[in-house]
């Protein structure tokens, strides 16, 4: 398994569901293997497999605040009223799935047909990235 | 020069040459080696009481390039790439490194095999003999170097990362894992 064209592996899109074509894309260094997460106030959530936990503004994708987890993150974000009335929002850091192979289950990057070729794709990625396993949880302000 | 002492030296070239040809050798009568180890193999000379030291049984098949080669071909055949791709490991993990969670010795790669390892390896006893056992040991001990590299069979070429790399010109070895610097202790 190879990056795509010009080396991208991952890219984050904002699409327009009725124009059919995307409104804004932010390319990562990696897979985007974690869940996507939307605020009723127009916030967008989502984790990095090098470990960003980042909110874009849903409109325009710009980078709003961003915050390094001990982790890559492939988990779903979510969001929730806590009993104090404040809205907050998790996100558990962790890599593994089978882009994380390479570094969940200490695959050797030599062998690019690895985790059925996605250690190929993915060789750099233990330079980025070790296990983990922690939950964030951030109050929004 | 005598013709005697031309005669000796034309049968020591002779017995050099067939001497070096057992790396080929076919050997179909041979009982494999160490034949089902009776005893417990032991992952660790730890235990309770006085340490028990026990010699490792030698692999004959480790010397032999057809007999690795032919451990190749097995590897693939009952299918052990499913889990461990071509060494580099997938849902099992890598066999080219220098990781071994139930030991690298010949009797403990036997072992594993032939009685399975929780978590996924599954035991092949009575579904591969005991030859096939074997060399299937000694082409997994080839992957991460720990045997000669004069016998190692080529790998295919997908898995060339590099031009020149089965080279023996720059012989692998087995790196040294060290953690990332995301996950070292602070």
């Amino acid at each position: 398994m190879k990056a795509g064209p010009g080396g991208h592996r991952g890219e984050f899109t904002a699409w327009d569901p009725v124009s059919m074509r995307p409104v804004w894309k932010l390319k990562e260094r990696f897979p985007v293997w974690s869940g996507a997460l939307v605020t009723a106030g127009d916030v967008v959530f989502y984790g990095t497999m090098d470990g960003w936990f980042r909110a874009v503004d849903a409109r325009t994708g710009r980078l709003l605040w961003r915050y390094k987890v001990g982790s890559g993150i492939i988990s779903q974000p979510v969001t929730y009223r806590g009993p104090d009335g404040k809205q907050y929002v998790a996100v558990v850091s962790g890599v593994g799935g089978w882009s994380g192979a390479i570094v969940a289950g200490a695959l050797d990057p030599r062998d690019s047909t690895g985790a059925l070729g996605f250690v190929g794709a993915m060789t750099d990625l233990p330079q980025y990235t070790g296990k983990g396993g922690t939950v964030h949880v951030f109050a929004l302000p | 020069m005598s013709s005697r002492f031309r005669n000796a030296i034309v049968l020591a070239a002779v017995a050099l040459g067939t001497a070096a040809c057992d790396r080929e050798d076919r050997d179909f009568r041979s009982a494999p080696p160490g034949n089902s180890p009776t005893d417990v193999v032991r992952q660790s000379p730890l235990q309770p009481g006085p340490m028990v030291m026990t010699s490792h049984v030698k692999n004959e098949y480790e010397g032999n390039a057809y007999a690795v080669s032919q451990g190749q071909r097995l590897f693939t055949w009952f299918n052990c790439a499913g889990c461990h791709a071509n060494g580099g490991g997938g849902m099992g993990p890598a066999l080219m490194d220098d990781q071994w969670i139930y030991g690298s010795a010949p009797e403990q790669i036997y072992a594993t095999i032939m009685e399975g390892r929780p978590n996924g390896m599954p035991s092949w006893a009575g579904r591969i003999n005991d030859s096939q056992a074997w060399q299937i040991v000694a082409y997994v001990r080839s992957l991460s170097g720990l045997t000669s590299p004069n016998v190692r069979s080529a790998r295919t070429d997908h898995m060339m990362m590099n031009p020149g790399a089965q080279s023996l010109a720059s012989p692998e070895r087995p790196v040294q894992s060290t953690l990332p610097p995301a996950a070292q202790q602070p």
